[in-house]
């Protein structure tokens, strides 16, 4: 496998937005957000917000406990873990390791496959993925799966994911809670998130 | 923590090899980061031999050589280790004092283990653990009431061992194996390194080394030459610690009657594994050669040679053995290497499996398969059509996802028929797929487009 220069390139560009990271702020719940001009969505909670790069993170409790990430339009030959997982940015610069990328004209199947593979890269351990299915974006096509990991505290992650290509470009959602207790907590209020969530 | 790593490029917890690293006196990081600066050292000279073949000497297997040319004083020429006295091998039980150095290092590692207990990388497989255990034993039975092991998911050829009796083995270097002896020579590396005290050394060298570096009031260029003599040092260091870890490995054997060719035959096949990798690293400094491969294989080699004379009954290879042992998990390990990501060497690994005649072909066709698929060049999707081909046909059995591949590869290639006949038999295959209703999904929007 090579590594061409354009995709050097690429992630060079997401690090550098990435390092552009903004102060956390507060959504207005009953104000409609708009994420990259490209997706509308109805936040119903006050979420703490910080935007970092292609990502967007929302939270209620903190981090550890829910977090919300939006994976804002993944582009061909992107790596998902430096774009989507920012809290791993100490492999960033190792020029040895080569990282999963997304691929114009994947199909769901492939963007979870990448999901996991991607995760697994990065470190985290004991992985598993369940109920693999259609999902839809204000009537666009999208996947969605539930997962659970290991975090780095020992403790065990539960969340799911739904995505959609859009315009060839990979938007990715997922909920992850601190444990299987927590999750339920706030389950309810990010179904009602995405499915208040209309494309432009 | 010494380690046997050789060939994965990041870990499957970069925190936590770090912290291992740091622990080891950059130990585990040595194979790696020896690589650069060793072509100029690196031929097999009397003191690099007699670092192999100390602990054979020591042992009363073999007898040092009279002209005194591979005479080992106990730590590496010149380093700061060298001139104290040669630290007793570790005793069966053994505690450290509560408020030395090596009282720290064994806390630093009780916590680590900790964190490997709870991280779920471990594979809770107690016939698999056990029979890793057994080989532990039959290798240093006074040990084994102080030694745990743990295996690891994760690709690469790794295993490492720590001060407070932590072994870890990981799944890509289980795969990786042919026979119980080379098993047990991977697992006798890791005694040397326990039993020679190798991180307590490393610790003490690298807080020597590190303490004359702070204390120096140089200038930039000089500080930078220092900078660079302290790295060469502790890599050096490292290496010093590999060696004496082989050669403990094959005394090991010995006296546990294991074929003891099994460490060259095994090192052989790395270094080739190694290039393979290297083809696509050459770009890194840290990969652009690595003579410490070559010089293990060749000095063990003869070192195997000598050491077989010594032994009386037939040593055991016990290839049967290990298939029988670790076969059930064989599926197990492929997929975890898959999700290290580093192709070509993986290639490299399940061809050669291949030509040593693996009991399940067809298994590792698919897995070929996939490195050429995910790798997605241009080429590679033919090759992986070609070899999810050579699964079907092969001896042995595939795993089911054999056709999910298919499907995805063929849809990508645009042949939209015959992918939905894949996902057709994947999904007979694996009623209970959990990504059968997004499969579905597929197969609808592929029959009707």
């Amino acid at each position: 496998m090579t590594r061409p220069l354009p995709r050097l390139a690429g992630l060079a560009a997401l690090l550098i937005l990435a390092a552009c990271a903004g102060r956390p702020s507060v959504v207005d719940p009953d104000t409609a957000f708009v994420l990259d001009g490209t997706l509308t969505l109805q936040p119903q909670t006050a979420w703490d917000r910080e935007e970092e790069g292609l990502v967007e993170t929302w939270t209620a409790r903190g981090r550890p406990l829910d977090k919300v990430a939006f994976l804002q339009g993944a582009s061909d030959g992107d790596p998902l873990v430096y774009s989507f997982s920012y809290e791993y940015r100490f492999v960033q610069g190792n020029d040895d390791l080569s990282f999963p990328t997304f691929r114009e004209g994947m199909t769901g199947l492939e963007v979870h496959d990448l999901y996991v593979a991607s995760l697994t890269k990065i470190g985290i351990t004991g992985i598993s993925t369940r109920d693999v299915r259609p999902w839809q974006v204000d009537g666009h096509p999208g996947f969605r799966f539930e997962f659970s990991h290991h975090g780095d505290d020992g403790r065990k992650r539960e969340g799911f994911a739904v995505g959609f290509v859009l315009d060839d470009e990979l938007w990715l959602i997922t909920y992850t809670s601190g444990s299987l207790a927590s999750y339920e907590v706030y389950k309810d209020k990010v179904e009602a998130l995405l499915a208040s969530i209309k494309l432009r | 923590m010494p380690s046997l790593r050789v060939l994965s490029a990041v870990s499957a917890r970069p925190l936590r090899a770090l912290a291992l690293g740091a622990l080891g006196g950059l130990g585990l990081l040595c194979l790696q980061a020896c690589a650069a600066t060793e072509a100029r050292d690196s031929e097999p000279d009397g003191p690099v031999v007699g670092t192999y073949l100390d602990p054979l000497v020591r042992g009363g297997i073999l007898e040092a050589p009279k002209d005194g040319s591979a005479a080992v004083t106990g730590a590496p020429d010149g380093s700061a280790a060298a001139e104290g006295p040669r630290l007793e091998d570790l005793a069966p039980g053994y505690r450290p004092p509560a408020d030395g150095d090596e009282a720290a290092l064994w806390q630093s590692a009780d916590e680590l283990e900790a964190e490997l207990r709870a991280s779920g990388s471990v594979i809770d497989d107690p016939e698999l653990t056990g029979y890793m255990k057994e080989v532990v034993c039959r290798l240093a039975a006074s040990h084994c009431a102080d030694i745990r092991v743990y295996v690891v998911s994760g690709g690469g050829f790794t295993a490492s061992m720590s001060p407070n009796g932590m072994m870890e083995i990981g799944t890509g270097a289980l795969l990786r194996l042919r026979s119980e002896a080379e098993l047990a020579a991977v697992i006798g590396h890791e005694l040397g390194h326990y039993l020679r005290r190798h991180s307590l050394q490393g610790l003490r060298s690298a807080k020597a080394e590190l303490a004359d570096f702070v204390a120096s009031r140089e200038d930039f260029d000089t500080f930078r030459l220092r900078l660079r003599s302290l790295l060469l040092e502790i890599t050096r260091f490292s290496r010093f610690h590999e060696r004496e870890a082989d050669g403990y490995a094959l005394r090991l054997l010995a006296e546990a009657n294991y074929a003891p060719s099994a460490v060259a035959r095994l090192w052989r096949r790395m270094s080739k594994e190694f290039h393979a990798s290297e083809e696509v690293r050459r770009e890194s400094v840290f990969f652009s050669s690595h003579p410490l491969m070559k010089e293990r294989s060749e000095v063990l080699s003869v070192l195997a040679l000598e050491v077989r004379t010594w032994m009386g009954a037939t040593p055991v290879v016990g290839r049967d053995s290990y298939l029988r042992r670790t076969g059930a998990r064989r599926l197990d390990f492929l997929r975890a290497e898959l999700t290290a990501w580093e192709f070509p060497q993986m290639r490299t690994a399940l061809e050669g499996l291949l030509a040593d005649d693996d009991p399940n072909p067809a298994e590792l066709h698919y897995f070929i398969g996939e490195t050429y698929r995910l790798g997605n060049e241009d080429e590679d999707l033919v090759r992986a059509l070609e070899s999810y081909e050579m699964a079907r046909k092969a001896e042995g059995e595939a795993p089911p996802e054999l056709h999910r591949s298919r499907g995805l590869l063929l849809r990508q290639m645009g042949d939209l028929p015959a992918a939905a006949a894949a996902f057709r038999q994947y999904l007979d295959a694996l009623p209970d797929a959990r990504d059968r209703a997004l499969t579905e999904d597929l197969l609808r929007r592929l029959e009707a487009s």
